[in-house]
């Protein structure tokens, strides 16, 4: 006699059933999933230009409210800044504006001391913010330190528009007022945009 | 004689299946944190810059302007906007108490005390003014 052991497995049914529930929630879970990482991707990318955005401003705000003239409407510069007359950034005791070192800024027919511009380019075609400031020593090494002696800092690669607006004092007001509208770009097309306005001078 | 076959039944796919959708509910719920998160920090930013233009534009104004607009230290001032959503205070300041009567918004001293606050929120700043 042929005694037949039940066979442990799946039946047809039953795996015509996994297959098409799987099926199923496949379908639904890559909708969910695939939503998941797009909301997470302009999440981060959100994120990312924020903390820019915020960065750059709070920079400008620095070199602005410390700077005693601003000046705007250059071709592809956005604004010059005077540097901060007590910033000594060699830390030798004489200001950096003080470029003669002879204890007296901008003193005359016999100056020494030249613009100490801080200048912000802008770019479009390459969305380049670039900070360019006057180094305290001979950088370029050409024998002597001069107006020529620069540095330039890329603040930012995202930047797609950048304009600074000049409101200069008047009867009524005490200080010139620099308005910076920033937009910033992400690399999957996202877009922010801040503006923040600043006194000239407002933190001396 | 056959051997146990090996594999999942349809009761333990059907429960694999069941815990991963619970297991999805919150990971979706933590998702949609971080994008709430993201969305008020950039709403904080605007306000924050907003907020902090305006205070300059009113720091850039005289000294005597601002002094000829003080009021009290509860009512909007002159420099307040409602259409741009922002509210300026200007009182007097008693910085060294001359009055003694421990309100530093009575009595003067010379100096302006200044806060700008955005309309239904909480952001503010407040600073002070001399001459």
């Amino acid at each position: 006699m042929i005694i037949r052991r039940k066979t442990h497995g799946f039946t047809l049914i039953e795996v015509l059933i996994v297959v098409a529930i799987s099926g199923m929630l496949m379908v639904s879970l890559s909708n969910v999933v695939g939503g998941a990482l797009t909301v997470s991707e302009v999440s981060k990318s959100q994120n990312d230009l924020n903390r820019e955005a915020g960065y750059i401003l709070d920079h400008i705000v620095q070199i602005i409210s410390r700077s005693p003239e601003v000046n705007t409407g250059f071709p592809g510069i956005v604004f010059t800044a005077k540097v901060d007359p007590e910033r000594d950034s060699d830390m030798d005791n004489y200001p950096d504006v003080d470029n003669d070192k002879d204890g007296e800024v901008d003193e005359g027919p016999v100056d020494q001391d030249w613009g100490d511009l801080i200048i912000y380019r802008f770019f479009s075609d390459t969305q380049r913010l670039i900070e360019e400031d006057p180094f305290p020593a001979d950088v370029n090494e050409d024998g002597f330190h001069s107006d020529a002696d620069r540095r330039a800092y890329t603040v930012s690669e995202n930047v797609t528009s950048i304009t600074g607006t000049l409101l200069p004092k008047n009867a009524t007001r005490s200080f010139d007022l620099l308005t910076v509208n920033l937009e910033l770009t992400g690399g999957n097309g996202d877009a922010i945009s801040r503006s923040v306005t600043i006194r000239v001078g407002g933190a001396l | 004689m056959m051997g146990k076959a090996s594999g999942f039944s349809l009761v333990e796919v059907l429960v694999a299946t069941v815990i991963l959708g619970i297991a999805l509910v919150p990971a979706m719920d933590a998702l949609r944190t971080g994008m709430k998160g993201t969305e008020m920090h950039q709403g904080f930013q605007e306000q924050h810059y907003h907020l902090m233009s305006k205070m300059e534009e009113v720091l850039a104004e005289s000294f005597s302007l601002l002094n000829s607009a003080v009021g009290i230290n509860t009512v909007p001032s002159s420099y307040s906007n409602s259409s741009e959503n922002y509210n300026v205070y200007l009182s007097f300041y008693d910085a060294d108490n001359a009055d003694s009567d421990d309100n530093v918004f009575t009595g003067t001293d010379n100096v302006l005390w200044v806060r700008t606050e955005l309309i239904d929120s909480g952001l503010a700043f407040e600073t002070l003014v001399a001459p």
